[in-house]
């Protein structure tokens, strides 16, 4: 009889979190859904828009940056990337005078209201610069530990070095390339 | 001067009267832009993604080569934009209803980019199912070298196969959980998958497809 309630009570639990996971993987895929759609709908509509006034600096970097995002909308803050990238466009079409397309309008409110549960948004906020002993300080942010710049100096090594590997294969291979 | 080449799949002896009007548009519109068509040959048979775009390489006659699906129409040249450094994804334009369509149809490959880095991890793909161009998309976002296009490729909108959207169908799955297992190496996004055993459904492990499989015997 026990061993019986036991095997109930355990395809319950099983039942119950089988739900609940269903329940979660089914916000994360209409999270990426959302987020790749508005990465799309920000290059479509810088690819229909080509007398909007932006230079191409930022007609790429917008792109890039909503490309960056969508490796992986879950993760390294992929969907707050295209969120910003979709923002800096409807400011700079809002400022020229256009019209935003309803569907970019309704993406940006949904991923704005959902990402803050995976993903850390970082508030805009004023830069509060102070002056302490004849220096201009920023009194905000995280306290630097030992070894922090030793770190950033590192990684920033590693990934201009991984970079310097892959353009000298790729102008290596050109050159094998070339008739 | 060798021409530029298009490679994208000739399947022969055709099953459908669509796709077979398809390839021969394809053909015309490559040859109409002073481009040399390279077909793979290909039966009804589904063939593996890495094999096309193997054969795309090997056929390369400058700095990069260029792949599309079979049943697009080229409406302009590819080749304009080839830097020899960057991916370059191709979103078609439905017809009639002219909207663009998320998925892309067609890549501009640098051969340097397929040697150094693509051919090093393929993803057993089917060509023809789905989520073959999630791959090569975030490949080339993964090393900072992607950009997309609109405008050079046009598509006859039709029914979707069942192997582009169909969770059942077993090219879909398999096309998944071959992405999945690539992402997973490789830090990019993975296809979310729920659990939802009772119909036998949504999860895409092979378990799920063996105990498909039985039940499908036993019925």
């Amino acid at each position: 009889m026990k061993a019986a309630l036991l095997i109930l009570l355990a395809i319950a639990a099983s039942l119950f979190l089988a739900g609940k996971y269903n329940g979660l993987v089914r916000v994360r895929r209409r999270l990426i859904t959302e987020a790749l759609m508005l990465d799309f709908l920000v290059r479509r509509t810088l690819h229909l828009l080509p007398d909007l006034s932006l230079d191409r600096p930022i007609r790429h970097e917008i792109e890039q940056l909503a490309l960056a995002g969508s490796a992986d909308p879950l993760a390294h803050d992929g969907a707050a990337r295209i969120l910003a990238a979709a923002e800096r466009l409807r400011d700079l079409m809002e400022a020229s005078g256009r019209e935003i397309p309803p569907e970019l309008s309704e993406r940006i409110t949904f991923c704005r209201n959902v990402i803050p549960a995976y993903q850390a948004l970082p508030e805009p906020d004023d830069v509060n610069v102070v002056m302490k002993n004849g220096f201009p300080v920023i009194p905000r942010g995280l306290k630097r530990k030992r070894r922090d710049t030793v770190k950033a100096i590192k990684e920033d090594r590693e990934r201009r070095a991984a970079s310097i590997s892959l353009n000298s294969t790729i102008r290596k291979q050109q050159k094998r390339n070339l008739p | 001067m060798p021409k530029n080449r298009i490679t994208f799949q000739w399947i022969d002896p055709c099953p459908g009267q669509r796709l077979r009007d398809a390839q021969a548009r394809l053909s015309e519109s490559v040859s109409g832009l002073e481009l040399e068509p390279s077909v793979f040959p290909a039966g009804p048979q589904m063939v593996k993604f890495a094999d096309v775009l193997g054969f795309a390489r090997e056929r390369s006659a400058g700095q990069s080569f260029v792949w599309c699906n079979s049943d697009v129409t080229l409406t302009a040249d590819p080749f304009v934009l080839d830097d020899g450094q960057t991916v370059r994804g191709f979103h078609r334009r439905e017809v009639p209803s002219g909207e663009f369509c998320g998925g892309v149809d067609m890549y501009l490959i640098p051969n340097a980019f397929w040697d150094g880095v693509l051919s090093k991890d393929l993803p057993d793909l089917w060509c023809g199912a789905t989520h073959v161009d999630w791959w090569l998309t975030r490949a080339a976002i993964l090393k900072g070298r992607y950009t997309s296009h609109f405008g050079f490729i046009d598509h006859l909108s039709h029914p979707e196969s069942p192997a582009s959207k169909k969770q059942a169908d077993p090219l879909y799955r398999h096309n998944i959980r071959e992405y999945n297992r690539w992402a997973r190496r490789n830090g990019a996004g993975r296809v979310e998958q729920g659990i939802r055993f009772p119909g036998i459904g949504e999860s895409a492990s092979p378990i799920t497809d063996y105990v498909k499989r039985g039940l499908l015997i036993s019925r």
